[in-house]
């Protein structure tokens, strides 16, 4: 099939466009759902974060904790990824 | 149960020290996976040359940043990556375990035992990938490495810190000469690394056996990626010998390392590079195939006392189809190094063994680093083995030759013949420098040629056995002087039968 490169190139920046929109929002995952408290609680801790909008998922794989995202950077405050540190330090440990 | 106890402690402390840190990380997703390499979507701020973790526990390394994705190498089994896998940036570039406890290891590039021993303990971790030292911190090759092979430390010295190519056909006996050299530095104060690069696995074996046959594992580390393991792990190998090298030179050591085979790393490089697709130039390889060699092979250097005065001396292989030494990887790895031993197949199967090509082998700095002994006998056996090579093309065509022509055509032929040797039987300098001195002089004229072998044995035999002390002498003082020279005759003359 062939693109009309003028669509293929609209598409591609509204793709961009999009993409850039998401990677603004803050994700929060924690384990249940989380009240105003203690989303709060969160950006007292991160504060390069306050301020901007977020949304919150549930995940109960992490266990407890949180985990928090924009864009590609994250931070694990969740028991699972304490867990899987710890079973990393005791692979070292050996 | 004391040792379960150590162990608890050890996990306790470790724990203690680390309390919950606010440490931010980057985290990217694979959206592509091709023949071990993959394809990440995410990771913003990634760096050239980082380590990811994968949620499989694989390590990748990046090799490939582009506007929207990041490319990386798998280091491990990458059957168990799949789409949407998460990766997170580990913030440090690969690295791996060194220390003195490599000696007589074979490790694979990650640090990883391949032998049955333990896994490597230390908490010194170098870089794989390293910019060579500077011009500053740099001296001249001065000090030879004895490769204990006549026709080399005769004709082609190798000094400390210089980097030989030693190029020719598969199966003229490149490895061996590199072998052979590990094997002859068992008293020469060096660390040997042996670099298996798509080797076969039984290959590396039967290296690893005949070290250890003859003690040679003692002082020498083998890194192999062969040819069942990954590209990305071919392609790391010699740089990861080359971190292993640079810590026993940091150790103020004169290292030796050998990369077996060059031709293969381009290989790896170019699966991995086309597998990217990035543009392919000439043969198919991508534009910085130079770099890929340049990079390593300067790394390799003597630096000076400041820096510690150690050396690190490199002998790649590279392998040519057909003797054609003006192919794009050949020359390119020719114009970077300080010389080059090619290796012949005609010479090879005339049984001239090591069957190096004289004409065309050069060394460009182990000159200076060749001991005043041999230098003296080498002086003239170049001389007479160019001049045999001009007469001996000549003289095929004419059916009378003169008194003159005859000489240097005999001594030629004994000349060529005394540079053979078998092996893995390797030559200490003083003997080496009593067989040439013994050809050079004409003591071999009036021997015909097939008793050379048995007359070279004989004496080697005698001067190992009743003259020890004048071998030790040379060995000591590397120079010959009027009264040596007498006793060395003395010692050839009770050598050879009067006719």
């Amino acid at each position: 099939m062939k693109i009309d490169p003028e669509v293929k190139n609209r598409l591609k920046q509204l793709l961009k466009k999009e993409v850039e929109q998401k990677n603004k929002m803050v994700v929060i995952k924690s384990a249940y759902q989380l009240d105003n408290n203690e989303i709060n609680m969160v950006f007292r801790v991160l504060p390069e974060f306050s301020g901007m909008a977020y949304e919150v998922v549930i995940d109960p794989q992490i266990m407890a904790g949180v985990i928090v995202q924009q864009g590609s950077k994250i931070y694990n405050l969740s028991l699972s990824g304490q867990l899987k540190s710890l079973s990393n330090k005791i692979y070292e440990i050996d | 149960m004391k040792l379960i106890d150590e162990y608890l402690k050890t996990i306790e402390k470790e724990l203690g020290a680390s309390k919950l840190d606010l440490k931010s990380s980057e985290q990217g997703v694979v959206t592509e996976i091709k023949d071990g390499v993959i394809i990440l979507q995410g990771l913003d701020n990634a760096a050239y040359g980082e380590l990811l973790e994968l949620d499989n526990g694989c390590l990748a390394y990046v090799i490939d940043l582009s506007e929207e994705n990041v490319g990386a190498i798998v280091l491990g089994d990458y059957l168990s990556i799949r789409s949407g896998t998460k990766a997170k940036a580990l913030g440090r570039s690969l690295s791996i375990p060194v220390g003195d406890e490599l000696l007589g290891r074979i490790v694979d590039p990650l640090g990883a035992p391949l032998d049955s021993g333990a896994k490597i303990k230390t908490d010194l971790y170098f870089p794989v990938e390293k910019v060579a030292p500077g011009v500053v911190s740099r001296q001249a090759v001065s000090i030879p490495v004895q490769t204990g092979i006549k026709a080399i430390d005769s004709l082609i010295p190798i000094g400390r810190g210089q980097r030989e190519l030693i190029i020719g056909d598969r199966g003229t006996g490149k490895s061996t000469i590199a072998i052979d050299t590990i094997l002859n530095q068992k008293n020469e104060n060096m660390v040997c690394v042996y670099c298996a690069i798509g080797q076969k696995n039984s290959k590396v074996a039967g290296v690893a056996e005949l070290l250890k046959k003859h003690n040679a594992m003692d002082y020498t580390v083998i890194v192999s990626a062969s040819a069942s393991d990954s590209a990305a792990a071919q392609y790391l190998a010699p740089y990861s010998a080359s971190a292993v090298a640079e810590y026993f030179m940091s150790k103020g050591k004169d290292v030796l390392v050998v990369y077996d085979d060059l031709t293969k790393h381009a290989w790896a490089y170019r699966q991995i590079s086309l597998i990217l697709r990035r543009p392919a130039g000439r043969e198919a390889y991508p534009g910085d195939v130079f770099y890929l060699h340049s990079r390593l092979l300067e790394r390799a250097c003597r630096v000076n006392e400041k820096h510690g005065g150690g050396s690190i001396t490199a002998l790649p292989i590279i392998e040519t189809l057909e003797g054609d030494v003006s192919a794009y990887i050949p020359t390119n790895v020719i114009s970077i190094t300080d010389g080059q031993i090619v290796l012949d197949v005609d010479l090879f199967n005339a049984g001239i063994r090591p069957a190096i090509n004289v004409g065309l082998s050069v060394s460009r700095v182990g000159g200076n680093a060749q001991t005043k002994a041999m230098k003296k006998v080498a002086g003239k056996l170049k001389l007479d083995l160019a001049q045999y090579r001009d007469m001996a093309a000549f003289s095929q065509f004419e059916g009378e030759l003169d008194e003159e022509t005859k000489k240097l055509l005999n001594r030629g032929a004994k000349i060529t013949q005394i540079l053979k040797q078998k092996k893995n039987q390797p030559y200490g300098l003083a003997e080496q420098v009593v067989v040439i001195w013994a050809a050079s002089k004409g003591y071999l004229d009036s021997l015909p040629l097939h008793e050379v072998d048995v007359w070279e044995t004989k004496l080697i035999n005698d001067l190992r056995l009743r003259k020890k002390k004048l071998m030790d002498t040379i060995n000591k003082n590397k120079v010959l002087d009027e009264k040596l020279e007498q006793e060395i005759g003395k010692a050839i003359e009770e050598n050879t039968e009067k006719k």
